[in-house]
C-alpha cells in the first residue's frame, strides 16, 4: 500500500513540471505588459522609461525563459509567489482570503449535497421506474440543464427582492460582527449560493449513483447475495453499494475539485469574494503572477485529487492493489 | 418406480408458471405480451434423491430452479416445501422476510462461478456472511473461522486462501468457495444452476464427485440443472427433460438413456458426440432453432422441429402421462421401438 501510494506520487512529480511548464508559456504569450500595467500614467516620459527599466529589471523579465522559469519555480517552493499588480500586495496575501472563503462556502455545500445525492440514488436505483424515481429524474434533467444563473437569480428574485428573509448577496462584516453573530451572518449569506450549487450539485450525483447502483444490482453476486439469505438492506448498502463506490468515489472527487475551480459563476452573481471572482478580475487585469499562482494552485489541486482517487481506488477495490 | 410414493416429498410443484412481461413496443400493440420461461409444471422432488434438468438453452431450466427458490416471483401454481419437521410450506404465501430465513435450508449454487462471486470480498468474508446472516454463529467468533475452515477443507479449499479475493483463483477453485457458500450453510436442498457448465472436462468430474461425496455426508436433495446429459446421467436418480417451459419427459435416469419414450429425448441424446471408434455415425442435430417462448408453438411445442409430427400434434397438446411405471412423457406418439445406439 505504501509503495502503492510512492509510486503514485512519484509519477505525479513529471505531470506536475509539464503543467507548470505550460502554465509559465500561456502567460508568456498572453497580450500586455505587466510592467505597464503597474506603473502609474501620471509620469513623465523620462521618468517612465527609467521606472519601466528598473521594474523590469526587478522583476527578472530580462533573463532568458528558461531562468525565469526556474526562478518563478524556486519561488513558488519557497513560498514567494510574486506580487499581484492587482491587488497591489503580495499575491500569498491576496489570494489567502478568498481561498478560505471558497472552503467555508463548499464545505457546506459538499456537505449537503453528499448528504442528499448518494441517498436519494440509491433508492432511486432500488425503485426504478416508480414515482421517486421519475420525479428525481425529471428533476435532475431540469437541474443539470439550467444554467446557474438563471437559477440564482430567481432564487435572489424570491428569497432577497419580495419576501425580503435573506441578503442580496455579499459577505458579513467581519469587523463589525463577532462571535456568534459573525456565523449567524455567514449562515445568512450563504444559504442562496448553497442552494443554487447543492441543487445543481445533486443533479449529477444522482444520475451517477442510480446508474452505478443500477449496473451493481444487475450483476449475479447480488442474486447470490439474496440466495444466501441475506437482508434486503444489506445486500443494497453493503454488497451493491461497495460495487458501485468505484464510479461514486471518482465522481465525488471530481466533483469536489469542480467546485472549487468551476463555482465562479455563482460566487459572481453572490459577490462572495472567493477564488473563482478573485481569478475573473485577475486574469482581466492582466495580474499575471496572481493567475499563474492561482493555476499552479489548481493543478496542484487536481493532481492531489487524481492521488487520493487512486488511494480510495485502492480501498475501494482488492483488485488493484496488486498491480 | 413404484417405491417412490413410500419416499417423502420435499418439494411438491404444482402447475408453476413464470412469465416475464414484456415492455409493450408500440400504444397500439393490444396484447400484453410475455415470456413464458415456466409454463406449467408439475414436480415432486423427493428427500435425498438427485433430480437432473436436462433441455436446450432458453427452455427455462434455471428459470424453474429459481423459482423454486422464490428468487423471481412465480406468476402462478403452488410450490409446497416439506420443513425438517415434515410441515408443508407454501413458498408463494410466504413473505421476503420469512423466505430470507428459509433461504439456510434451500441454497444454490450457480452457474458462473466468475460473475456470481463479489469480487470485493474475501473467501472467508463470502462464506461466513451468510452464516452470520442467520445467526448460525457469532460474527468474528473463534467457532466461525474453525467452521469456515471445516468447510472449505471439505469441499477441496486450503485454509491459506481464506483471505484472498475471487479473481485471484481458477474457475475450478472459484466453482468450489461457490459450493463451500451453499453447502456452509447446511441446507436440505440445493439447487446446481449449471454448476459444472462453464468448467472444463478435467474439473468438471472432480466438482461432481465433489457434489456426490457431500451428498452422502449431508444427506442433501440436489436439483441437478445442466444441458450436459453425460454429466446428468452421471449424478441423478431421475431426470427431467425441459423443451420450452414444459417438462416433456420424466423418469429413472437410466432408462432415459435406455428406452426415451419422447422425440426430443431421442434428439437430445442422438446430439452428444462420442469419442468411440466404433460409431461413425454423423451426429444428428435437431434442426432450426427453439421457436420464441413469447408465442410459443400451438399444441404440441416440439411439433416444428419433430420428425414424428403430425397434422394433431399442432392441434392438440398432449397430456402428461404414465406411459411405464415412474416412466412419464407428454407425447401422442413416443417411440417405444429400440434405438439404434446403445448409451
Amino acid at each position: 500500500m505504501v509503495r502503492y501510494i510512492i509510486k503514485r506520487i512519484l509519477i505525479l512529480i513529471p505531470v506536475f513540471i509539464c503543467i507548470t511548464i505550460m502554465l509559465f508559456g500561456v502567460t508568456k504569450l498572453m497580450p500586455g505588459d505587466p510592467v505597464r500595467a503597474m506603473l502609474p500614467s501620471t509620469l513623465k516620459a523620462e521618468q517612465y522609461e527609467a521606472a519601466y527599466e528598473a521594474m523590469h529589471k526587478k522583476m527578472g523579465l530580462d533573463k532568458s525563459l528558461p531562468e525565469q522559469y526556474i526562478r518563478w519555480m524556486a519561488n513558488m517552493f519557497t513560498g514567494e509567489f510574486g506580487w499581484s499588480t492587482n491587488y497591489n500586495k503580495p499575491v500569498i496575501n491576496a489570494v489567502s482570503e478568498p481561498i478560505r472563503n471558497t472552503i467555508i462556502m463548499n464545505i457546506g455545500v459538499i456537505f449537503f449535497s453528499l448528504l442528499i445525492g448518494i441517498p436519494v440514488g440509491v433508492v432511486c436505483a432500488v425503485k426504478k421506474g416508480g414515482l421517486f424515481d421519475n420525479f428525481w429524474q425529471v428533476f435532475s434533467l431540469v437541474m443539470w440543464a439550467m444554467p446557474s444563473f438563471f437559477l440564482a437569480l430567481c432564487l435572489i428574485y424570491l428569497f432577497a427582492t419580495k419576501l425580503g428573509w435573506l441578503p442580496f448577496g455579499g459577505m458579513p462584516n467581519t469587523s463589525l460582527l463577532s462571535g456568534v453573530e459573525l456565523f449567524l451572518g455567514y449562515v445568512k449569506h450563504l444559504i442562496l449560493p448553497t442552494i443554487v450549487l447543492v441543487l445543481i450539485g445533486i443533479a449529477g450525483e444522482i444520475r451517477t449513483v442510480r446508474v452505478a447502483m443500477l449496473d451493481a444490482f444487475n450483476q449475479d453476486y447480488i442474486r447470490t447475495a439474496r440466495a444466501k439469505g441475506l437482508r434486503e438492506k444489506v445486500v443494497i448498502w453493503s454488497h451493491a453499494m461497495r460495487n458501485a463506490m468505484i464510479p461514486i468515489s471518482g465522481m465525488v472527487i471530481a466533483y469536489i475539485f469542480s467546485l472549487f475551480s468551476g463555482s465562479t459563476i455563482t460566487e459572481t452573481i453572490f459577490a462572495w469574494n472567493g477564488i473563482g471572482r478573485v481569478l475573473i478580475s485577475s486574469v482581466t487585469s492582466r495580474d499575471t503572477q496572481m493567475v499563474t499562482t492561482m493555476n499552479s494552485f489548481f493543478a496542484m489541486l487536481s493532481l492531489v485529487c487524481v492521488l487520493i482517487q487512486d488511494i480510495v481506488y485502492c480501498i475501494v477495490d482488492p483488485r488493484v492493489k496488486l498491480s | 418406480m413404484a417405491n417412490s410414493n413410500e419416499k417423502k416429498v420435499l418439494l411438491h410443484l404444482e402447475g408453476v408458471k413464470m412469465h416475464f412481461p414484456l415492455k409493450k413496443s408500440s400504444i397500439f400493440q393490444k396484447e400484453k405480451l410475455c415470456v413464458k420461461a415456466v409454463d406449467g409444471i408439475d414436480l415432486d422432488i423427493y428427500e435425498g434423491e438427485t433430480f437432473g434438468l436436462v433441455g436446450e438453452s432458453g427452455c427455462g431450466k434455471s428459470t424453474l430452479g429459481r423459482v423454486i427458490l422464490q428468487l423471481y416471483k412465480q406468476t402462478a401454481g403452488k410450490i409446497t416445501y416439506a420443513n425438517g419437521d415434515g410441515e408443508p410450506i407454501d413458498l408463494s404465501t410466504l413473505s421476503t422476510e420469512q423466505m430470507r430465513h428459509l433461504r439456510k435450508e434451500l441454497q444454490v449454487i450457480f452457474q458462473d462461478p466468475y460473475s456470481s462471486l463479489n469480487p470485493k470480498l474475501t473467501v472467508s468474508q463470502i462464506i461466513s456472511e451468510a452464516l452470520v446472516a442467520h445467526k448460525m454463529f457469532k460474527a468474528g467468533s473463534q467457532e466461525l473461522e474453525d467452521y469456515v475452515l471445516d468447510t472449505m477443507n471439505k469441499c477441496g479449499l486450503q485454509p491459506y486462501m481464506m483471505h484472498r479475493y475471487p479473481h485471484q483463483f481458477s474457475g475450478g477453485q472459484r466453482q468450489r468457495i461457490g459450493i463451500a457458500r451453499a453447502l456452509a450453510l447446511m441446507p436440505r436442498f440445493v439447487v446446481c444452476d449449471e454448476a459444472v457448465s462453464a468448467l472444463d472436462v478435467s474439473i468438471q468430474s472432480q466438482i461432481i464427485n465433489l457434489l456426490i461425496d457431500l451428498k452422502e455426508m449431508n444427506n442433501l436433495t440436489y436439483l441437478f440443472i445442466s444441458h450436459d446429459l453425460s454429466a446428468v446421467k452421471f449424478i441423478s436418480d431421475r431426470i427431467g427433460v425441459m423443451y420450452l417451459g414444459n417438462m416433456v419427459e420424466l423418469c429413472p435416469s437410466e432408462a432415459i438413456f435406455r428406452e426415451p419414450l419422447h422425440p426430443y429425448t431421442h434428439a437430445l441424446l442422438d446430439s452428444i458426440p462420442t469419442t468411440e471408434e466404433a460409431s461413425n455415425k454423423e451426429l444428428k442435430t435437431i434442426e432450426g432453432d427453439i421457436p420464441s417462448p413469447i408465442r410459443p408453438p400451438s399444441g404440441c411445442k416440439f411439433h416444428t422441429r419433430c420428425r414424428y409430427a403430425t397434422p394433431e400434434c399442432a392441434e392438440t397438446a398432449p397430456e402428461w402421462r404414465e406411459f411405464r411405471p415412474g416412466h412419464y412423457v407428454a407425447c401422442h406418439y413416443p417411440i417405444t421401438e429400440g434405438r439404434e445406439v446403445d448409451y
